[in-house]
């Protein structure tokens, strides 16, 4: 009896499936035909973009668009990665990992090699981003890279540094972008519209934050949980673990 | 209908959209569901740029500063979901050992 219905259900759950896949080819060939036969595709905002260029600031026309004709975009994305970050902190707390393992001399070396130059690239990127292809995101995600790299070798520079420097870093970066959106509304009247004088140095040290937060940020997401905390925290923690194992 | 290199673009977009949806749906675990979603988002971003280079006379900024913005959110919600999945496999391993503690002192 039981073989039978285990039978039922997985032939039902073949026939599920089949199905999904049968609506999915469907779904696939509505989208295809929408895509072949949708008309001639329109030129979008690139002349307008074009015509209000050398009121930007900047002459790339990407980085334009990203910190000032949509700047709010990027603003709200800097909060969307601040968010993840708390979140995955939030769910995964500091555990000791077990002790790392001794690595090798050529990644330390490598890692002594690579560092350096990923700061130099991210930092070109983040100066090019002015007149042609880069910017914050790019710059950002090059010290990202580093970041983790930084992790895989459990780097000792990683101990090195301060404790409030990555959780302030990464607050820095949404706070910095909002005080200067609220700074102009409060010198112009429009929220994040800068001046046509001020723009450029604005676009640009907005860049360098942001790319210094986005790396942190995106270096902190891949480590997974809580960096090792401060005493009075850790030891609440230690407080809390010690409760549980008496439960 | 003349059948153009961006065409081409935008089908592949298409299909892998069609592809992630199909992983979304169909597998169980989380991780692939996770795996899924994130071809979805890149079928999605080839799609967008398709959609910028247009005519090829005059290439919209504003797809590519979607993307640009686009990717960084996938990474942040793939790290989100990850820590979920993983906050959902500790308290399953949670729940089978005390299972097999009711069960050994029982």
């Amino acid at each position: 009896m039981r073989a039978c219905e285990s039978t039922g259900h997985r032939c039902g759950r073949r026939l599920g499936s089949l199905l999904s896949l049968v609506m999915l080819a469907m779904l696939f060939a509505a989208l295809a035909w929408g895509c072949l036969t949708g008309g001639a595709p329109s030129s979008g905002l690139g002349q307008s973009v074009d015509a209000a260029l050398h009121d930007s600031g900047v002459e790339s026309r990407v980085t334009a668009v990203l910190l000032n004709y949509r700047a709010y975009d990027t603003l709200l994305e800097c909060f969307v990665l601040f968010l993840g970050v708390v979140v995955v902190w939030s769910l995964r707390p500091y555990r000791p990992q077990h002790p790392d393992p001794p690595i090798g001399s050529i990644l330390a070396s490598l890692v002594r090699f690579l560092i350096p130059l990923m700061v130099l690239v991210g930092g070109y990127l983040l100066w090019a981003g002015s007149n042609q292809a880069g910017g914050a995101f790019q710059a950002g995600a090059i010290l990202g890279g580093a970041g983790v790299l930084l992790l895989l070798a459990s780097s000792p520079l990683l101990h090195v540094l301060p404790k409030v420097l990555l959780p302030g870093a990464i607050c820095l970066g949404p706070l910095f972008f909002l005080v200067v959106a609220v700074g102009a509304m409060v010198l112009g009247g429009v929220f994040l519209g800068y001046r046509r004088e001020t723009a450029a140095i604005v676009i640009v040290v907005l860049e360098a934050v942001a790319a210094g937060a986005i790396g942190l940020s995106l270096a902190a997401l891949f480590r997974g949980s809580r960096p090792e905390e401060t005493s009075s925290a850790q030891a609440r923690t230690d407080a809390l673990t010690q409760e549980e194992g008496q439960e | 209908m003349i059948f153009s290199p961006g065409h081409v673009y935008g089908l592949t977009g298409l299909l892998l959209f069609i592809v992630g949806l199909a992983g979304l749906i169909l597998c169980a675990q989380l991780l692939r569901k996770i795996l899924a979603v994130n071809i979805m988002a890149s079928g999605v971003f080839l799609f967008l740029v398709t959609i910028a280079h247009g005519n090829g006379v005059l290439i919209d900024p504003v797809p590519h500063a979607m993307v640009l913005t686009g990717i960084v959110v996938s990474v942040s919600s793939t790290a989100v979901a990850l820590a979920l999945a993983g906050r959902v496999q500790d308290m399953a391993h949670c729940r089978d050992l005390l299972k097999k503690k009711a069960r050994g002192e029982g």
